[in-house]
């Protein structure tokens, strides 16, 4: 059996999941908003993706900039005509998060209404993907040497920003503890008018990537939802790391399962998303915390301990 | 007193949180250069009143006069630029940031490079346990570590006047004098600082002035050595040896 092929979609869809969920863990570590509206931001950015490929005739490039734009601004709208509003009012987070199924909704209905009109409902950004080079009875596609590294530089460029920039520490700072990132001097609505923007941002870039790489309706990011929240959860929701690796946990588990249920139990692909709901569900159960609550240095050192009692053994 | 050696002025000041009203017309006058201790029981407003004048409560009624301006309505941040300090009794450190990052967080407004630099070095002299544990995380030290990097870090933005929560709160008992001696040397900096402390003796001994606050109202005031022998103070808040 040839593994190439699931293994490299697996790896492409993981970094679009990637990609897709970061936003939302940064949401929840910097604002505490479980952000439902997660979903338009990524919608958004497909559709302005594909609009302005196809009809203004940009390159895909200049699209996914406009992509990364558009959904930056949205991110920022929601926040400064909803969420903002609400937590200076002190409303409890189920308040932000019905908020956020709220403005979903109109988001999703605004996109619905003006894609109909323009008989757009159904949409791909017009960028044919071609084989590039032979990877066993494979091929490495153009979109996958493009969405695989893009999406490794944005984790690396955001991990940079977050652990060598003044800015980026202050967001750590403020996700860490708001009020005493206020006492320290650090001015909370402007960092976190840039975290939405980043969220957003990241969102509309992930929408522009993944239009290219399927047909999209005005429902495919709250299709996504599910996944995002799946990459978000498996890395406890906060962590940024834990969530690069949930994304591609989420793409493998996703692509390789509902293969191999297909193959064996003759499961219809449809079915993919109940994976994703299946590992929250599970992570929900075994471990709350997610990846975020494993403590890597306690279980090397774990390791490193049962490394050295097993040496004599090995020895005697 | 005279209105240059005033550091903080706190006129007729009623706050609290939502719609409850904790502390009620308190006034209470912070001379520069010097440790105000306010001491009390367990919610007497002590820290309510601390953190009203560091603009985190709802401030009802009254004003606060910080080096001739009015501040009552700044926020937090912008009393931070303005030379204002403050620790929390808890949560205190950003605890998943290294000891080196909350210490540069703690000089976040400021611009000048070189100079943080040479303050966080100097820092380290006065907390010398901090140097040993610069690149691990604040959530991992101890209590007594923990609050030493908390006053470091407050003291990182220079300011002028330091708000101090029970700074020896849930820490070990060898690690109280060393706490002490550090806000000593503080204060020989030229730092004003206000102490809010529950156990009234110890804070006492060490403050120039003394504010005593019960159910939210400042009760008694004077030098903290003559509180210390009032007969009032001794059977209300210490109890009779």
């Amino acid at each position: 059996m040839d593994l190439i092929l699931p293994v490299l979609n697996s790896i492409t869809l993981g970094s679009l999941f990637t990609l897709m969920a970061l936003g939302l863990t940064l949401t929840f570590s910097v604002t505490r908003i479980v952000n439902f509206a997660h979903a338009e931001l990524v919608a958004i950015g497909g559709y302005v993706t594909a609009v302005v490929t196809n009809y203004i005739g940009l390159s895909i490039y200049e699209s996914l900039v406009a992509a990364f734009v558009a959904s930056a601004i949205l991110a920022l709208a929601m926040d400064e005509l909803a969420f903002k509003p609400l937590y200076k009012r002190g409303s409890p987070t189920l308040f932000l998060l019905v908020a956020s199924i709220g403005i979903d909704l109109v988001v999703r209905f605004s996109l619905f209404l003006t894609a109909d009109a323009t008989g757009n409902i159904i949409i791909q950004t017009k960028v044919p993907i071609q084989p590039l080079m032979p990877l066993g009875k494979t091929y490495l596609t153009t979109f996958q040497v493009v969405v695989i590294p893009l999406t490794l530089a944005v984790v690396v460029v955001l991990h940079a920003l977050f652990h060598y920039t003044k800015v980026g520490k202050a967001l750590r700072a403020m996700a860490d503890n708001e009020d005493l990132a206020r006492v320290s001097g650090i001015k909370i609505y402007t960092l976190r008018r840039l975290a939405w923007m980043l969220v957003g941002g990241t969102a509309g870039l992930a929408g522009g990537l993944w239009s290219i790489y399927l047909v999209i309706d005005p429902d495919f990011g709250w299709n996504s939802l599910l996944r995002i929240f799946a990459a978000s959860i498996l890395g406890g929701f906060t962590s940024f790391w834990g969530t690069v690796i949930g994304g591609y946990i989420i793409g493998f588990a996703e692509n390789l399962g509902i293969a191999t249920l297909n193959t064996w139990f003759g499961v219809s692909t449809a079915y993919a998303p109940l994976i994703s709901f299946a590992i929250i569900v599970a992570v929900f159960l075994i471990k709350p915390s997610g990846f975020a609550g494993i403590d890597l240095s306690s279980l090397l050192a774990k390791l490193r301990g049962l490394h050295k009692n097993l040496e004599p053994e090995a020895e005697g | 007193m005279s209105g240059d050696s005033v550091a903080i002025d706190a006129r007729g000041i009623t706050a609290g949180y939502g719609k409850a009203i904790i502390i009620e017309d308190i006034n209470i006058t912070i001379e520069k250069g010097k440790i105000t201790a306010i001491v009390g029981p367990n919610g007497s407003g002590k820290s309510t009143f601390l953190k009203t004048i560091f603009g985190l409560t709802r401030l009802f009624s009254g004003q606060i006069i910080c080096d001739g301006r009015d501040i009552s309505r700044l926020p937090p941040e912008e009393r931070n630029r303005i030379g204002i300090s403050y620790v929390p009794q808890v949560d205190n450190v950003f605890p998943s940031l290294t000891v080196m990052e909350n210490l540069e967080m703690g000089a976040y407004a400021r611009r000048d490079k070189q100079e943080v630099k040479r303050d966080i070095e100097g820092i380290m002299g006065i907390f010398p346990i901090l140097m040993e544990r610069v690149k691990q995380k604040a959530g991992t030290l101890s209590g007594g570590e923990r609050q030493m990097l908390a006053i470091a870090r407050a003291l990182m933005s220079k300011p002028r006047v330091l708000l101090l929560d029970e700074p020896v709160a849930a820490v070990a008992p060898k690690v109280v004098s060393k706490i002490f001696s550090r806000i000593g040397e503080i204060v020989a900096r030229g730092i004003t600082v206000i102490l809010v402390e529950q156990h009234a003796r110890r804070a006492l001994e060490v403050c120039d002035m003394g504010y005593v606050m019960s159910s939210g109202h400042v009760v008694m005031r004077g030098p903290g050595r003559r509180l210390l022998s009032d007969e009032k103070f001794i059977e209300a808040f210490l109890g009779r040896r």
